[in-house]
Formats: C-alpha cells, sequence, structure tokens
C-alpha cells in the first residue's frame, strides 16, 4: 500500500461505504462499486469534460502533479497550488492518505497521468516516434514472466524458507535454486531478476518474519495478492515501481508517454527524454538514473528496444498495465494417472496457488506441472489436511476427477504419515513418585495424564491457574517453564507488523475522522476568539493518548481543516484537526 | 486427447517433433535439434513447421521458440560429412569457414577431430556417431552423406503367407516403421532405432528392413532363445532358405548370409580380445539389428563405435535404460525414427487391451520387526519376499483358473518357494537351454496353463497366449521391467480377449515406492493402475477391494 501513488482500485477499495457513495454523485455513476467508480475517474472522456471547466489553479496542479512524478510534493497552505488541489478535489479527482492526524498526503489515480499528458501539452510525436513493427492487440497474457517470476519466487519460500545473511541478503545457495526458477530472459542474467524479484515481494509485504529475523516465510498476504487475481497484482507492483521515491528517473511519466503510441510506433528514446525534460520533469536526461530505471523496465518486461535508441511498451506491459487480461479459465488443471498435474496458464491465479499448496512444483513453463507424492501428503499433513480433504480440494481445482489408483495412493499415503506426529507438551515434574501422586490428587481435571510416576501432563493454557491453585493449596511451585510449550499453530498465527508500509487509510480529502461533528460551530468560536485576541479553552483528543487534553490556547491560524494555536502551558505551537475538538471556550480576558 | 484436432495434430507433430510421454489426457512432444534436422531432411521447412505449430497451438508460439526452429534451418547442411579425399576415414567440412571455426573450439566435438583437411578436418570413422551426437548437442546437427559399407548382396522376400499357409502381410504402422528407417535408401537414413510396444511385432519391422536392404545381416540378441525365436521368424515370414541364416552361439558358430548372435557371444572377452567379435567383424555386413536395443551391454558401446560404417537398426519398446545411458545408444546405433503410443496400437488392436492392477500386500507382523531393523537393501528383499504374497497368488491363480499366467519374480528363493507350493514349473537362469524350450514350447500350447520365470523371462520371449503377469517381485524401480513384464502378455489373442497385469508389493515399504517409480513409463504410455489391498492372509480388504476380480470369489 503506497502513501503517495495509488491506482484507481485500490483507492475506490479502500474507500468507506459512505464516502463511495458520495464520490458516485461526484462523479455521477450509477452505481458506487469500486470498479465502477474506479473506471470513471479514470475515464478519458470524463477527464476531458472536466478539464474545460477547470480553474488555471488546477489545471497549474494537475501539471505539477505530472511533472513531480505523480505527487504533490508540497503545497502549501492558503497557495495557488493549495487551492488547485482543492477544486480538484470538488471534481473528486483528490484523495487523502493519512497516518495517525498530522500527516496527511494528496493524491490522485496514477493511471490518470497519461490521460493528462496528452490533454495538458501538445506532443510532437512525429518527433518522438518512428515506425516499428505493429504490435498484437491481444489482451495480455495472464500467466506472463513476472506474475511467474513472483509466483515462484513465493512458492519457493513456502516450502523453503528463505534464510537471510546478517546483512539481509538471501543465502547464495537458496538464490541458485530461485534463478533457476526464473522465466527465461534472453536479455537479463536471471541474478538480476531474482534481486528485483525479491525486492518486490518484499516491499508487496509477501513475506514476514517468526521470531527469527533471519528467515523469511510466506505471509498470509500472498493468498490476498493471488486472489485479486493479475490485475490486483499488476496494480500492487504497479504502485511500488512507479512510486517516485522508489526510482529518481521518472519512471511513470515515461511509461505513461509510451503508453499512448500507436501499435506500429516506437518511443525515439533521446528525443522523447529531451521533450520531458523541456516541459519541465527533472533528471530525466542523467543518463546514469536513466540506465538504472530502463534496466528495472526491462527486468520486469515492461520495455523492450526495437532498434538503436528506439523502444516502447512490451505487449505485456501494454495491455496488462492497464488491466486488459486475458480470460481466466477456472478449473482446467489435468490430473494425469501418473500423478502429474498440469496447470494451464489461463487456469486463475488463486487456483494456481491453491494447486501449488496441494502438489510439488516440478517444472514451470507456460503449461506448468505438478506431481502429487510423498512430500505433497507431507506438506498436506502439515496443513492439517487429511486424504479427503486433500482429494477434495484437488478435484474442485481440476478439471477431470481425481484418478483412482492417485486417490488412494493419497490414502495410503495419509495413512502412513498421519500415523505420528511429533507434539510438544507441558508436563509437572516431581522428584519422588509420591510427591507426584500427592500433586494429581491437588490437580483433578487438571491432571491430563501421568507419563512417568514422576511426570504429569497438565494443559498448556492453564499454567498460570495451575501455580495459583497449587500455592493456595500449599504446594507453591517456580513460575518458569523450563521449555516452551506454545503450540506450533499459536506461533503461526502471530503476526509481525508489515516492516516496510505504515498501515496508510485513505480517505476523500477533508473526511478525516472526526471526534465531534460540530466543526462548523467550533470554527466560529475560535473566528471569534481570534479576531477578539481572546485565549480559548481546549478540550481535544492527541494521537496515542487515551484521555483528552484540556489545554489554555491562544488561536494563530484558522484552516479549512485544522486550527493552529500556541499552548500557554507548553509554550509551543500546534495544530489541531477540528476533529479532535471535544469542546471550545472563549475565554473572557484578552491575552 | 479430447481435442477435435487430437489426430491431426498428433499426425503433424510426429514429422517434426518427438513424443516424450501419453498418458490418458494430455501427450508431450519435445522439438529438438534432432527431431528438426530430421524434419528438415524430410524435406519441411521451418515456415511449414511453424505454421503447424501455429495452427495446432493453444497459445501463441513463443518467439523463442520460433527462433530456435528458424536457426536450425539455417544451420542445417553447414556442416557435411563426407569421404575424406584421401580415403583415409571422413572428413567434416562446410562452406562456412565461421561454422567450422565454431565447431572446432567447442569442448565437446574437439576430441573427435583428428587433423585438418582444409576446409575441414578428418574424422576417424569409429568417432562418426559420437560426432554427431555432439555436434547435434552443439547445436549444428550435421549432415552425414559419408554412406556405408553396402555389403554382401543377399536376395531375400517377404512371403505372402508364412510357412504354416497363414496370410501374411506388413501391418501399415510396420511399413510406416521401414521407411521411416530405410527412407528410400536415402544416404543420411539407415541407421537409428525404431521403438513399438511389446507385441507390437517388431521382428517384423526388422524382416521387412531387411528386404529393403538386401544385404547380408548380423542380428544380436539378448538371449538364446530370442536367437531362435529370431530364426524361427525369418525362415516362417522370408523367402531365405534355412542354409541362409546362421546361428553364432556358445553352441553352435555358424557364420551365414543372415547371422544371428546374442550380445553375451560379441562380448565374450578372453586375454583382452573378443574373439566372437572379431570372427564376425570379418565379414561384409551391410546391416546390423540390435534386437532390444535398450538392454545394449555397456561392453558394446565400444564395439559398436567400430560398427559405425554399416547401417545399424534398433528394436525396442521400452527406450530407457536405468543407468542414464539412452542417449548414448542414439549416439551409436542412431536417432529414434519411429515410434508409436502404446495406446493408439491398443486402440487400433494391434495389441491386447491390458489392465493393470497393483495389489498391496500386507506384512505379516513377525516380517515387520524384521523389515523395521533390517539395512535398506536388506529391506527391499524383505518387501518382496512378503510370504503374504502366496496366498494373494493362489486367489488369483483360483480366479485365472481358465487362462495362462505368467508369474514372474527377481528372487530365486522366492520363486522356488512358490514353485513347491503351486507345484509349477519354474525357468531361471539355471535351466538350461533345451529344458526352457521345451517349457516355453509347453506352455504355447496350452499344456502349461501357468509357468514361473525369473528375469530371464523379462525379454524377448513370445509367448502369444499368455493373458496374465503376476510381478511378484523386481529389480528396484526399474520402469523398463515393469513394460517389459507387461509387454509378455501384450500380444493380441487368438480370442480376442484381453489380458491382465498383477503387480504383488508389500504395502507402507520400500517395494511401494519403487512399485511407483516402476509404473511411471507405462502410466505415461496411458495406462491406469487399478489398486488395491490384500491382508497377509490373502484376503482382501474392504477397502478398494471391488476393483479387484479375486474378491468375487467364494472363500
Amino acid at each position: 500500500m503506497n502513501p503517495a501513488l495509488r491506482s484507481a482500485h485500490s483507492i475506490t477499495e479502500a474507500l468507506s461505504e459512505v464516502e463511495r457513495v458520495q464520490l458516485q454523485k461526484t462523479l455521477g455513476t450509477e452505481s458506487h462499486d469500486p470498479a465502477r467508480l474506479a473506471r470513471a475517474l479514470t475515464s478519458q472522456d470524463t477527464l476531458r469534460n472536466n478539464l474545460q471547466r477547470l480553474s488555471q489553479d488546477a489545471l497549474d496542479a494537475l501539471k505539477t502533479w505530472v511533472l513531480e512524478r505523480g505527487v504533490w510534493r508540497s503545497a502549501p497552505r492558503m497557495s495557488r497550488l493549495a487551492a488547485g488541489i482543492e477544486e480538484l478535489g470538488q471534481h473528486g479527482w483528490v484523495f487523502e492518505t493519512a497516518y495517525g492526524p498530522y500527516r496527511r498526503t494528496a493524491i490522485m489515480p496514477w493511471e490518470l497521468m497519461p490521460h493528462l499528458l496528452e490533454n495538458l501539452w501538445e506532443i510532437p510525436w512525429d518527433h518522438l516516434t518512428s515506425s516499428t513493427v505493429e504490435r498484437s492487440p491481444d489482451p495480455a497474457p495472464l500467466w506472463s514472466p513476472l506474475i511467474h517470476d513472483i509466483f515462484q519466487i513465493v512458492s519457493f519460500a513456502r516450502r523453503e524458507p528463505l534464510l537471510l545473511t546478517t546483512q539481509h541478503e538471501v543465502y547464495r545457495r537458496q538464490l541458485s535454486k530461485l534463478e533457476s526458477l526464473m522465466w527465461e530472459r534472453p536479455h537479463m542474467s536471471p541474478s538480476v531478476t531474482v534481486h528485483h524479484m525479491l525486492n518486490l515481494a518484499e516491499r508487496l509485504d509477501l513475506f514476514e518474519m517468526h521470531q527469527n529475523p533471519h528467515r523469511l516465510q510466506v505471509s498470509a498476504e500472498a493468498n490476498r495478492l493471488w486472489r485479486s487475481g493479475p490485475s490486483g497484482v499488476v496494480r500492487e507492483f504497479s504502485e511500488y515501481l512507479f512510486d517516485p521515491s522508489h526510482h529518481v528517473w521518472p519512471i511513470l511519466p515515461w511509461v505513461s508517454l509510451s503508453s499512448l503510441l500507436p501499435a506500429n510506433r516506437a518511443l525515439n528514446i533521446s528525443a522523447a527524454a529531451a521533450w520531458l525534460s523541456k516541459i519541465g520533469l527533472a533528471s530525466v536526461q542523467n543518463t546514469y538514473w536513466f540506465d538504472q530505471a530502463l534496466a528495472e523496465l526491462v527486468a520486469f518486461d515492461l520495455w523492450e528496444m526495437t532498434g538503436a535508441g528506439q523502444g516502447r511498451l512490451t505487449h505485456w506491459a501494454q495491455a496488462g498495465i492497464f488491466g486488459d487480461f486475458e480470460e481466466s479459465d477456472p478449473q482446467s488443471a489435468i490430473i494425469q494417472p501418473t500423478g502429474e498435474i498440469l496447470v494451464p496458464p489461463a487456469v486463475p491465479l488463486d487456483e494456481r496457488w491453491d494447486i501449488d499448496r496441494l502438489a510439488s512444483p516440478v517444472k514451470s513453463d507456460r503449461v506448468s506441472i505438478y506431481r502429487l507424492d510423498q512430500p505433497a501428503v507431507k506438506a498436506g499433513v502439515r496443513q492439517k489436511l487429511d486424504a479427503a480433504s486433500h482429494a477434495a480440494a484437488l478435484t474442485a481445482l481440476a478439471r477431470n476427477p481425481l484418478p483412482d489408483n492417485i486417490r488412494i495412493n493419497l490414502d495410503d499415503w495419509y495413512r502412513a504419515m498421519g500415523r505420528h506426529r511429533v507434539m510438544e507438551a507441558t508436563l509437572i515434574h516431581s522428584q519422588s513418585a509420591e510427591d507426584s501422586r500427592d500433586l494429581e490428587t491437588l490437580l483433578g481435571d487438571d491432571a491430563l495424564e501421568r507419563l512417568s510416576p514422576t511426570d504429569i501432563v497438565i494443559p498448556a493454557h492453564r499454567v498460570k491457574e495451575i501455580l495459583k491453585r497449587l500455592a493456595k493449596a500449599g504446594s507453591p511451585l517456580l513460575d518458569e517453564v523450563l521449555r516452551p510449550s506454545e503450540a506450533t499453530d499459536d506461533r503461526r498465527q502471530s503476526h509481525d507488523p508489515p516492516r516496510y508500509r505504515p498501515v496508510w487509510s485513505i480517505q476523500l480529502p477533508g473526511q478525516a475522522p472526526a471526534a465531534s461533528l460540530d466543526v462548523e460551530e467550533f470554527r466560529s468560536v475560535m473566528q471569534r476568539a481570534l479576531s477578539n485576541t481572546h485565549p480559548v479553552h481546549l478540550s481535544y483528543h492527541v494521537p496515542g493518548e487515551s484521555q483528552p487534553r484540556s489545554e489554555i490556547v491562544i488561536p494563530i491560524s484558522v484552516e479549512p481543516q485544522w486550527v493552529q494555536v500556541y499552548v500557554v502551558s507548553q509554550r509551543r505551537y500546534v495544530l489541531v484537526e477540528w476533529k479532535q475538538i471535544l469542546d471550545i471556550e472563549e475565554s473572557e480576558g484578552p491575552v | 486427447m479430447d481435442n477435435p484436432l487430437y489426430d491431426e495434430a498428433r499426425d503433424s507433430l510426429a514429422s517434426f517433433a518427438e513424443l516424450l510421454k501419453s498418458p490418458e489426457h494430455m501427450h508431450t512432444y519435445q522439438l529438438s535439434a534432432l527431431s528438426l534436422w530430421n524434419a528438415l531432411s524430410a524435406g519441411l521447412n521451418a515456415a511449414q513447421i511453424l505454421d503447424d505449430l501455429n495452427r495446432y497451438a493453444a497459445y501463441p508460439v513463443p518467439e523463442t521458440v520460433a527462433q530456435f526452429v528458424r536457426d536450425q534451418e539455417v544451420r542445417f547442411g553447414r556442416l557435411k560429412l563426407v569421404l575424406a579425399p584421401d580415403g583415409d576415414g571422413l572428413w567434416l567440412t562446410s562452406d562456412d569457414p565461421l561454422a567450422l571455426t565454431q565447431v572446432s573450439r567447442t569442448k565437446t566435438v574437439i576430441p573427435y577431430l583428428e587433423g585438418p583437411i582444409h576446409p575441414g578436418y578428418r574424422i576417424r570413422p569409429e568417432y562418426r556417431g559420437l560426432l554427431k551426437q555432439a555436434l547435434a548437442k552443439a547445436g549444428w546437427p550435421v549432415d552425414d552423406v559419408a554412406g556405408y559399407e553396402p555389403g554382401s548382396p543377399l536376395t531375400l522376400a517377404l512371403r505372402d503367407q508364412d510357412s504354416a499357409g497363414r496370410r501374411f502381410q506388413m501391418r501399415e504402422y510396420q511399413d510406416d516403421a521401414v521407411r521411416a528407417f530405410w527412407g528410400e535408401g536415402r544416404i543420411d537414413r539407415g541407421n537409428g532405432v525404431v521403438v513399438l510396444p511389446c507385441g507390437a511385432g517388431k521382428t517384423v519391422v526388422g524382416l521387412g528392413v531387411m528386404e529393403a536392404a538386401q544385404t547380408h545381416t548380423l542380428i544380436l540378441t539378448t538371449s538364446t532363445a530370442a536367437l531362435h525365436q529370431w530364426q524361427r521368424e525369418i525362415l516362417q515370414k522370408t523367402t531365405l532358405a534355412p542354409d541362409q541364416v546362421g546361428e553364432y552361439s556358445a553352441a553352435v558358430k555358424d557364420i551365414r548370409p543372415v547371422t544371428i548372435t546374442t550380445y553375451q557371444m560379441l562380448t565374450h572377452r578372453t586375454h583382452d580380445r573378443f574373439p566372437h567379435f572379431e570372427a564376425l567383424d570379418q565379414h561384409p555386413w551391410g546391416l546390423i539389428i540390435y534386437d532390444e536395443v535398450h538392454l545394449l551391454p555397456a561392453p558394446m558401446f565400444r564395439l559398436t563405435a567400430s560398427l559405425q560404417a554399416r547401417r545399424r537398426l534398433g528394436l525396442t519398446a521400452t527406450l530407457i535404460r536405468e543407468d542414464g545411458r539412452a542417449e548414448d545408444v542414439f549416439a551409436l546405433i542412431g536417432p529414434k525414427r519411429f515410434d508409436m503410443p502404446w495406446k493408439v496400437l491398443e486402440q487400433q488392436g494391434w495389441i491386447a487391451t491390458a489392465h493393470c492392477r497393483e495389489i498391496r500386500v500386507k506384512l505379516p507382523e513377525a516380517r515387520r520387526e524384521a523389515y523395521a531393523v533390517a539395512e535398506d537393501a536388506e529391506r527391499v528383499r524383505i518387501a518382496a519376499e512378503n510370504p503374504a504374497k502366496i496366498p494373494v497368488v493362489e486367489e488369483l491363480l483360483a480366479h485365472h483358473r481358465d487362462d495362462f499366467v505368467l508369474v514372474i519374480g527377481q528372487y530365486l528363493d522366492q520363486l522356488e518357494k512358490m514353485a513347491d507350493h503351486f507345484h509349477v514349473p519354474l525357468i531361471t537362469g539355471k535351466t538350461p537351454s533345451r529344458e526352457r524350450e521345451r517349457l516355453y514350447s509347453a506352455f504355447r500350447q496350452g499344456e502349461l496353463p501357468v509357468l514361473l520365470v525369473s528375469k530371464v523371462g523379462n525379454f524377448a520371449i513370445d509367448l502369444p497366449d499368455a493373458n496374465v503377469a503376476i510381478q511378484i517381485s523386481g529389480t528396484f524401480g526399474s520402469r523398463q521391467e515393469e513394460a517389459q513384464r507387461l509387454g509378455r502378455i501384450l500380444r493380441p489373442k487368438s480370442n480376442g480377449g484381453q489380458a491382465t497385469f498383477y503387480s504383488l508389493v508389500t504395502e507402507d515399504t520400500k517395494e511401494q515406492e519403487y512399485a511407483q517409480k516402476r509404473q511411471l513409463f507405462l502410466c505415461e504410455q496411458g495406462y491406469r493402475y487399478e489398486i488395491a489391498h490384500a491382508n497377509a492372509d490373502g484376503s482382501p480388504r474392504e477397502h478398494w477391494a471391488p476393483i479387484i476380480p479375486f474378491r468375487e470369489l467364494p472363500r
């Protein structure tokens, strides 16, 4: 989740129901379905219509957004830029990402960039492009190199958690294995691809750490990612790649400009860079940064060179980034009597992810091959599956019924492997059998089982109660449990917070959660106090504190979203959001 | 397989791609330099191949694949292998000096380049196959136009009726196999391997090639029984007279225009010499036929290298070698020229319809303890010799009381126990040839309904009426052994009946794991194993038992 650069879909999906209804009114759509709203937001017709109605400030704000690579770095309050952004907000284009009460960023969907480039500037296409081989108009293949490679990385890590060196690098041994799994790209070393894909997977929070900081496991986020389909994957990916803080070089404007090319034209790289520089994009002609960015574009299969100094978006990028993917073909995997599962390229990603969980990968190509074997059953036992549920899960994913021999093999393997399990137990060890017998009487129902004359198994989750009870009964025990007894599953359920991405909420501008709704009244009291130069008694919420604060403050400036005050007791200036204010009372005397 | 274009696509792919496996739902083909090279030499071009691929492919052909096909077209024929201008060996030459430079810098090719003959290199004739293999692997298929030694001429023809008066005619696929190998006598053909399922008449393909070659022929087989089988077939189905067909074995050493010998004879070594090989090598053979070529013993690789100047036909049902030397077979004999999925022949009725069944037999408690503490090698044996298999075999024999049953095993102790228990004859390596022939003959004539055989019965025994095989133990995870054993019962039955193959394995042991591996080749050919479980006393377990017919018997 990128705070500064978001796609239209991820914005509309993050809005509350009320906000979506409000946006629906602004955009004039028939429903407030997130997908419908996203389409309306990025509609070229809507944009053209709106552009004609915008003031110069709003147009300048749009140009600034483009030239600053999809963000507004700073919009001073009371400035023309701030006014322009506010006006854009009234047209439903601007949203806010918020992290706590003070960190706010105005954002627009990045998909608007190509349309804005086209409408706000006169692009000298003849000068910027040359003719080339016509590109296919087909939709983007679902099982494409980028998706394939992320899938391979995550699939590998699910089977074999990635071990990290003290420098937070994946061990070379595992990197080599990952390199062999990457899509074969004639122009790119697999080690470079793995490097980029690992970065991407980490940024998308597909990994997490459990207790051990040198071990990356696949997080639950991966399930969500594959459920979101190819468009969802690309959405997350583009937010990462186009993030202006990710690359100094303006990748988003470059890709946007390239996406406007007709199917039989290629971009003259130096001419395009010069033109972008001329319209005000900084650093576009810096060759070092350009090389860095181009390498990444090529690694992710977004860009192809069509000749010396010429290039264009790949077929996949042109269709995929703008959400035009081939139709997926659910339940099209084939289970062969050999135990092989053939997964055609159009199998939905979430189904593929499930098959990957239920069978061992053999080969990943256009048609990927998995095998139902004993390691697959071991993985199933770990996931608490049994033969019937394993078979049912596979049948639900396949075109043909599970062959009988495979079904019986599953049965036999589960019976053989599920027969014995290693368990952890918490037990009380006594010095003598006599002591242990006494203890057993005291424990009553809490004594689950006797393992030996001196050992009694107790429930791990009742250790504290048992200790208290025994203490009361005159048989105090030491508090420490000598060996950890948490169940594996409990450990699995604990999640580390994402390491890279703070939890940003997203909302319509001016829609931050309010402590009080009577903002107008507070504003008028504050205006009055400001003009009378009277201090006010202010009660307000402070982030991170459970109790509201009450302070004598001197109003300094009244803004649409907040008020700046001088807190007398603390001798400092503070911005307070209107929604944080619980109560205001104007004092009688002057400051 | 369900696609309406399946037949069309299969025929098209067969002309330029290699069939790797053909299980029930989806078949796998591979485009290799060799398969494309064969296609190009047969007159196809890259554009036609790509057209066909695009026509039948569900997804666009990747550019890398298209480029590979085009590259092969460009490279094909650039290098030529011809007779050396001075008559000493062969000459690898090309019109393209850069291509020669490139191959001369290729590590895998360098060992076979003798010395320069401008433009190109001299090649020793014994390296002919190895060089071609190395060049193909390096992506430079060579156009071999050096030709073969013609051998002494021999007039022979296939009969319209065999010696017993039955009408005889080559089947269509046998004809195709002969044509694929012979290639109208083209100089770039005349060597290679024909892969056909057991019982599909590979011997007849050999006879067809002999008819096309019209030359003195040496036939190498795996055993004396197989040798005699070839002899019978030749005399029954060709115009050759008995005095034209010789046997070169331990008992008889008779070199005739068509001579049949065994691999063991050829590789027999005394004082660092191969006397039988040397005796046979003197004869002007124009064609050498390697029966069951997947069994080519390792010493034969060296000997075969010196036979490179003669036309060579390899015949096999299972081109898999557990020692991983299948590629060497290709290098020395030649590429795969013809292959036919087993199930296709079954559908056409050329081989019997077979049902494969695996019965997992419980290990008795007493044995289980021994199994648990045994070393790995010993475990395999304990599992294989599970005594609980005897009552299961008993049940099966009772069920198949009207059938002809072969019981095949690996361990002599186990086989002898079975023989004692069931009072049926046993054939092992120790059984004299004459006794073997007598027993096989009795089985063929229906006098013996059950025959126990050790691994000597794995190959090249023609027992047309055997319709049930019970495998009680095998060689670890050998896929080809499993397929060959099934092959014993695949010859089409005179009554049109079906064949049943049982594999008895001990449940939850190494043997069960090996069984999985063993079955892989047959599963890839489209066979499906039905699985059942039996208790230690041979009674079927309720679970999944209904698929095994013996449960229907009154107990």
